[in-house]
């Protein structure tokens, strides 16, 4: 019997010795890979554009974007077009919402030879980063990135920056989200509301009252959730981490301090707003479970909801709900501030398992020139998937609509490059990029642009604040209850959770960014 | 006429009394109705028009009827039917492996005359407590097996299961007396024929609940699918399933309204409606499992009864 039991423990610590064997060597693979980078290319053939002197080469590149029909076609046209400039083929990989960031996970632990990869900072970038599986990119954006280095916001090249170094190209986009209203455009004519005259999110009510007593059909403002407390607060602080976790700072020119975001004037402001709202019945009755108000946008019967703008953002939502909409800022004659989640929020990385991180760069470098390959990308094949109507509008082909296309839905803004080069719809406003990149300017970089907050000390606090945030928070949002009697019970919450710590905790991290800046 | 009436009187003394009769059969009426009501509302859902459900929400009795979902799933008949096929069959192709290897090693590890049986048994149940990991067992898969984008990759990975290992083997050797494969030797039987012409027709209940586990396993599984298979053309009918419900999910939550912009991808999402159709469609044949095995239950409870 002893014996028995010997050789039972026996077997057991074997297998525990082995397994971590197992574990640890699948760990170290990742690894040691060794930069084998710029040396590829003694010639620094990449900016020159003559492709001969390069070693042919495939591209691995992981794109969060749908799996399209004709994916094999624009990755065939693609390598014609690789081949001449930068003497390489690409294997497109698309992963749409539901499997990427699994997919991601699994090929960087398994040490895939990967070259370029999409990585946000909302999908675990830093902790990649951590983990040493990204490459450092500043000498390879240096060589072979100069296309980037002239078509992008220098703002950008701040954000992916950790310990100094930049992990990460961004995609050049809109710089900064602004929280506004979506109107139902038949509905603003008939009643001749002016859009422009909204200087504060107060001012719509009026109309939600006259709609509420002419159609009453339509649905004056429709909340998902509790959504438009996000969207209306969005343009005076933003939260380090998580949305639903209440901690972060105000946006502003000077110091930044970290706070309790619940209690803010403007909180309070929109909160009390949104009660006021469900009790005179202009908010939707389900909007505690609500989860998904695109069917009922779609049907067209709304008024009015909240969304992030951009320039273009109603007409992208007209293409897509069928009806005319139009967009208005909630808030008018405030600042703008970009901050780092603005600016990494769609980037793209090269691994530590590429076998040439240099390629890897050029062909991120063309994403920011050359409007064909950003296009194709982007669009498909022209004739095929879309037809030019003008120098840079497009519809789709003939005999193409948005069902039967083979290549349609990418996400254009996740495929990294320079967006603005992106030919722009025929229901969009031509001078869409124009009005984006005044609408880039006007935006000041906060002053903590690069910080990003690594909340790894308060891991438990967090997930408490979290819990906290999403099951005691909400109603206040939905507009179920009362700012003032309520919300000291959720503060006790809070502070049980450990929200003190979180701040305090955050507050030192951002001292301590502040004072590496400085040196 | 007199022995109905006294077979009626029989059966009233083993009965239970009317008014609880009444009662359990209320309970269980109402029992059914709460399992099935849900189903059907899946199904009316799936019929109701896109917009009236939007703004009526779910209903029994749907206001406006239309099939645009079932229309819009075999608009692309091909992509149905080669995701049902894949399903169809890694679920009968697993299932048959399955049953095999599973009564290929419980058989023998279940015989007192088999000398190892206690390192057998402890080496399967080994694999119970504790597993590889997710990566290293990625690793093999793609990297030493090369399966990925194959359907091998589906079936290997749920063909042995230490859990119905188990039940096999403790069915084994409480079902199949000595005293039969005794006989069976005498009578100069080879251990091969022992095998299939003596213990396989006496334990086709575990047979059955074995195929029936396992074929469930394979018709439900889209984890393997989302590990190994890249190639839209292998996907199988739950994949397809899990993909819109996920996206859909995603693109809701607020993690993406943190990443702006995403409004945009919603248009590819199906709707509430068509997700309701592809369940229906996902019950599909394998709702008829249950009353094919059953059968074997049944047969193999009556035979498998030790006369003396």
């Amino acid at each position: 019997m002893l014996l028995k039991k010997k050789k039972l423990g026996k077997a057991i610590v074997a297998a525990i010795l082995s397994s971590c064997l197992l574990l640890s060597g699948c760990g170290g693979k990742s690894n040691p890979q060794p930069n084998t980078g710029a040396t590829n290319d003694p010639n620094n053939a990449g900016n020159n554009g003559s492709a001969s002197n390069l070693e042919p080469y495939e591209l691995n590149a992981y794109f969060l974007a749908p799996q399209c029909k004709d994916l094999p076609l624009i990755q065939e046209e693609l390598n014609k077009l690789l081949k001449e400039k930068i003497n390489a083929t690409i294997k497109l990989n698309y992963f749409w919402w539901d499997s990427y960031y699994e997919k991601q996970q699994l090929a960087v632990s398994s040490g895939e030879k990967i070259d370029i990869m999409f990585s946000p900072s909302w999908w675990g970038f830093n902790d990649y980063v951590a983990k040493q599986a990204w490459l450092p990119l500043d000498d390879l954006l240096q060589q072979y990135g100069q296309d980037i280095i002239a078509n992008i916001h220098p703002s950008y090249l701040k954000a992916p920056v950790v310990n100094g170094k930049l992990y990460a190209i961004p995609t050049a986009k809109d710089m900064y989200g602004t929280g506004g209203f979506i109107f139902n455009k038949a509905l603003v004519d008939k009643y001749k509301f002016d859009i422009n005259s909204i200087t504060k999110p107060e001012d719509i009510e009026p109309w939600l009252e006259i709609i509420k007593q002419n159609e009453p059909d339509v649905i004056p403002f429709l909340s998902t959730k509790g959504d438009q407390q996000a969207y209306l607060v969005q343009d005076w602080h933003v939260n380090v981490g998580d949305v639903n976790v209440p901690v972060g700072y105000r946006k502003t020119d000077g110091d930044v301090k970290i706070i309790n975001l619940l209690e803010t004037d403007i909180s309070q402001r929109i909160f009390k707003l949104s009660r006021s709202w469900y009790l005179k019945g202009y908010i939707n009755k389900d909007v505690a479970t609500l989860q998904d108000g695109t069917p009922i946008k779609k049907a067209g019967k709304v008024f009015a909801w909240t969304e992030q703008l951009k320039p273009g953002k109603a007409e992208e939502l007209t293409a897509q709900y069928g009806y005319e909409l139009v967009q208005a800022d909630a808030w008018k004659g405030i600042e703008y501030y970009t901050t780092t989640p603005d600016l990494t929020n769609s980037q793209l990385v090269i691994p530590r398992t590429s076998k040439d991180p240099a390629r890897a760069m050029m062909f991120i470098n063309l994403l920011f020139k050359d409007k064909e390959i950003k296009n194709l990308l982007s669009w498909g094949i022209e004739g095929k998937h879309y037809k030019k109507v003008s120098e840079n509008q497009i519809d789709f082909a003939d005999g193409v609509n948005a069902d039967n296309s083979g290549y349609y839905g990418i996400a254009q803004w996740a495929m990294g490059g320079n967006q603005f080069l992106d030919y722009l719809w025929i229901s969009e406003s031509p001078d869409k990029w124009q009005k984006m990149d005044e609408f880039n300017k006007i935006a000041k970089p906060m002053k903590i642009l690069g910080w990003t907050y690594d909340s790894s000390n308060v891991k438990s606090e967090i997930a408490a604040l979290a819990t906290v945030g999403q099951n005691e928070v909400q109603p206040l949002s939905q507009g179920l209850v009362d700012y003032d009697t309520y919300y000291p019970k959720v503060k006790q919450s809070l502070e049980k959770a450990g929200i003190q710590k979180v701040i305090d905790d955050c507050q030192r991290s951002v001292d301590e960014f502040i004072k590496s800046q400085n040196k | 006429m007199k022995l109905g009436k006294k077979k009626s009187s029989t059966l009233r003394i083993n009965s239970v009394s009317p008014s609880v009769n009444l009662a359990l059969n209320i309970f269980f009426s109402v029992y059914c109705l709460m399992c099935i009501a849900p189903l059907v509302l899946i199904f009316m859902v799936s019929i109701t028009d896109q917009t009236s459900l939007a703004i009526n929400g779910y209903s029994f009795f749907p206001s406006k009827i239309s099939f645009d979902a079932y229309k819009y799933l075999f608009s692309d008949l091909g992509k149905l039917f080669r995701s049902y096929g894949i399903t169809i069959f890694t679920c009968v192709v697993g299932t048959f492996f399955c049953v095999l290897f599973t009564m290929l090693y419980a058989y023998p590890i279940s015989r007192k005359s088999f000398k190892y049986r206690n390192f057998f048994s402890f080496f399967i149940f080994f694999t119970m407590l504790f597993q590889g990991g997710l990566v290293p067992w990625y690793i093999l898969y793609t990297k030493y097996l090369r399966l990925q984008n194959n359907l091998i990759a589906l079936i290997m990975p749920a063909v042995m299961n230490a859990f119905y290992v188990l039940v096999t083997k403790t069915f084994f050797s409480i079902n199949i007396p000595d005293s039969v494969l005794e006989a069976a030797r005498i009578d100069g039987a080879s251990e091969f024929r022992i095998f299939w012409q003596i213990v396989i027709p006496m334990s086709t209940p575990v047979i059955a609940t074995i195929a029936l586990f396992s074929s469930l396993n394979y018709w439900n599984d889209w984890y393997l699918c989302l590990l190994y298979i890249n190639d839209p053309k292998y996907y199988n009918l739950q994949y397809s399933m899990y993909q819109a419900l996920r996206s859909l999910q995603f693109l809701t939550s607020s993690l993406a309204s943190a990443s702006g912009n995403v409004s945009s991808s919603l248009a590819n999402v199906p709707g509430e409606t068509l997700r309701m159709a592809m369940a229906i469609l996902g019950i599909g044949p394998i709702v008829f499992a249950y009353p094919f095995f059953q059968r074997y239950f049944i047969k193999g409870l009556t035979i498998g009864a030790v006369k003396g």
